[in-house]
């Protein structure tokens, strides 16, 4: 066959058959020396950049989950079946749901919370939706994503069924009582680690009866092409992945997606193995039977040269279907080797057919991810964002705006019982302009003593006042983060809570995790 | 006296490391295949960082899965050339070259490549020089089995109709021993 003859010859044509010249341990040494001088850098901003489709507390809890659930493993193996009533009971309320009283503000574990890593939506004080994901049983074997609702403030739940479209990649977005969606992804099995294996897909599953009967659509979330064919031709069948949904009514939502592109990302200490991210605007007005989308624009930084890396994540809130604000971190390619950043607000008045976009000032740098920003109207919005330098001396403060997002304060409470400790937060829910809630918790000690989130008290923060002053709010003493807090008009908040890790194992990254309840 | 267990660290960077010496040869021969001579090093050694940092997420790291992060910073080192160097990159190619016959040392072929689509190119490289089955090329520009099959006949025939191959090529090509 002429075909077979053609391929001998390029198969002949081959530039390159030998062996490498350079001596393997050489190579070998190379690659280690280069490995540990990157870990620092690691910690601080590539993890991030890395993983910003999901919520970087979310990435947490998942690795807290699996070392936890190791951990479980290995002590039972060493004590035998005989102690797993308690360790089924410590994961249980490790990842359960506290409920506070709209009156006093307190907190308090809620009687029979799921397991797993909840996300909850609460369109009434007694009605609420809940994701449980990464749970597990009693024998320390992972449980598929469920979805939950409560209809009397969380003493009890019952398992939802939902078509077997996918699991839950979105919170619940629930604009009345019984009017729900929520965005799936199903990955082909045994798919790669990536999350954009291809054959990936993605729907959206909505509700009108309280989650009673649910209908499905598939939706396409393409990646950006276009600029790299050698990039391209690893982009095909390849689809971006829900980060945000929230819904107005049964039939108009607006969403926000990361899909790979081919934009190769500039190397930050040599380093680079996918291209960027970027984020893109997506608004049904159908029910999610079709879509229009928009890629947020590359960036210029902020002395007007190109941004290497705009929006691989952005955070969406809007206070009505047509004013939505928008935050976004861009890394620039120019200033000390992409390793500064700023926070670029994003604001559209028609609903996010066109956006308009402006720098948040110092001394933001970054934004952090899932629940983390919302507007309660169309003039006041709060942001929990990344500010100071990179690792190891960032923080994290509360960025508010009370005129549409043309100037912007920011807060920084402190507690008074840990004046050394800094604040990480993880979740905004405002039940009006002025009325907010944060949930986070106190890194005892501070970075980079605290890095590894070795000495952490969960807390939750509220302000009546607009974010003039703000109270923390009690939590068990046993709680070490606050992951998410979900409020609704009458003021009655769910939030979601885990134990600290073990001061004896300060880092994900080698060995037992256990639960503070173990010992 | 009872051995001590390795750490799960110690553990991981032994396992990586037979990882790396399994692979180093392949993943060295598949960079300095698409970029300039000077930069292999500096690629190969890229790319196994990176797949240090994420070894330990994958269920079954394998040569796919490490070509696919050595394709992400061959694509990156390659943008970064200039023109001037991609012009360069053809002849830098050349130093490599292995002599197929007396009157063949390939330039031709690969400057046919050159007129093809950049993914038509990475096709036929993928399993003529590579030399990867059909379902590892799958993992590594994520496509089907199918597709791989079909978009590699396709690039073939593209190439047969770009060629311009001198006679002599074809006879020692169907006669070894003919001059």
């Amino acid at each position: 066959m002429p075909n077979d003859r053609f391929s001998d010859l390029i198969r002949h044509a081959n530039p390159v058959t030998q062996e490498p010249p350079r001596l393997m341990d050489d190579a070998w040494s190379d690659i280690v020396a280069a490995q540990g001088r990157a870990h620092p850098t690691f910690d601080g901003e590539r993890r991030r950049t890395r993983l910003t489709w999901t919520h970087p507390r979310r990435v947490f809890a998942v690795a807290a989950a699996v070392l936890l659930i190791a951990g479980v493993s290995t002590v039972m193996s060493v004590r035998g079946p005989s102690n797993s009533p308690s360790l089924s009971s410590s994961i249980t309320r490790a990842f359960g749901v506290v409920n506070a009283g709209a009156s006093t503000g307190d907190f308090s574990l809620t009687p029979a919370s799921p397991s797993g890593f909840n996300l909850v939506t609460c369109p009434t004080s007694q009605v609420c939706y809940l994701e449980s994901q990464f749970a597990f049983d009693s024998a320390g074997n992972p449980l598929p994503t469920t979805a939950y609702k409560t209809v009397d403030g969380g003493t009890s739940w019952t398992a939802m069924s939902m078509p077997a479209a996918g699991t839950p990649n979105t919170s619940f977005s629930c604009p009345t009582v019984s009017v729900c969606s929520i965005g799936v992804v199903k990955s082909p099995s045994g798919s790669p680690g990536s999350p954009f294996a291809v054959g990936t897909v993605q729907s959206i599953l909505s509700t009108t009866d309280g989650g009673a009967t649910w209908t499905s659509h598939v939706v396409s979330i393409n990646p950006v092409t276009g600029i790299d064919s050698a990039l391209d031709s690893t982009l095909v069948n390849v689809q971006g992945q829900w980060t945000h949904l929230q819904c107005f009514s049964s039939t108009s939502c607006i969403a926000t997606a990361s899909v790979p592109s081919d934009q190769p990302q500039d190397p930050v200490n040599g380093v680079d193995d996918v291209g960027v991210y970027r984020a893109v605007i997506m608004r049904t007005d159908d029910g999610g039977a079709t879509w229009t989308s928009s890629v947020l624009p590359w960036s210029m930084n902020l002395d007007e040269s190109p941004g290497w890396s705009n929006s691989q994540d952005v955070e969406l809130s809007c206070s009505t279907a047509s004013v939505c604000v928008g935050v976004t971190t861009v890394v620039h390619s120019v200033v000390n080797n992409g390793q500064t950043a700023n926070v670029l607000v994003w604001r559209s008045n028609d609903g996010g057919v066109t956006w308009l976009s402006s720098w948040a000032p110092a001394p933001a740098i970054g934004i952090l991810g899932r629940s983390t920003l919302t507007c309660p109207t169309t003039l006041q919005c709060y942001a929990a964002v990344t500010t100071g330098v990179r690792w190891p001396s960032r923080t994290e403060q509360i960025m508010m705006t009370m005129d549409g997002g043309v100037s912007w304060t920011f807060e920084s409470p402190s507690t008074s019982t840990s004046p050394s400790a800094i604040n990480n937060y993880n979740s905004i829910s405002c039940t009006s302009g002025s009325t907010c809630w944060v949930a986070g918790e106190l890194l005892n000690g501070g970075e980079p003593a605290n890095t590894h989130f070795n000495n952490t008290q969960a807390s939750i923060w509220s302000s009546s006042d607009s974010g003039t002053t703000w109270t923390s709010v009690l939590l068990p003493a046993q709680l070490g983060f606050a992951l998410e807090v979900a409020c609704n008009s009458v003021a009655s908040c769910l939030a979601v809570a885990v134990p600290p890790l073990d001061n004896r194992h300060p880092s994900f990254s080698g060995g037992e995790i256990l639960s503070n309840q173990e010992g | 006296m009872a051995n001590i267990p390795a750490s799960p660290d110690e553990t991981l960077s032994s396992d990586f490391e037979t990882f790396f010496r399994e692979n180093y040869s392949s993943i060295w021969r598949y960079v300095a295949r698409r970029t300039l001579q000077s930069k292999v090093d500096d690629v190969v050694s890229a790319s196994f960082i990176v797949a240090w940092e994420k070894y330990s997420t994958v269920d079954n790291p394998s040569l796919p899965w490490l070509i696919r992060i050595a394709s992400f910073e061959v694509a990156n080192a390659r943008r970064k050339q200039s023109r001037e160097h991609e012009r360069a990159f053809s002849a830098v190619l050349e130093e490599f070259a292995a002599p197929f016959g007396e009157d063949f040392d390939g330039s031709s072929v690969r400057s046919a490549m050159a007129t093809l689509g950049e993914s038509d190119q990475e096709i036929l490289r993928l399993v003529l020089w590579d030399e990867l089955p059909r379902e590892d090329i799958a993992l590594v520009l994520g496509l089907s089995n199918n597709a791989v099959n079909v978009r590699y006949h396709r690039a073939l025939q593209k190439f047969e109709r770009s060629i311009v191959v001198p006679r002599h090529v074809y006879r020692v090509k169907e006669d070894p021993n003919a001059k």
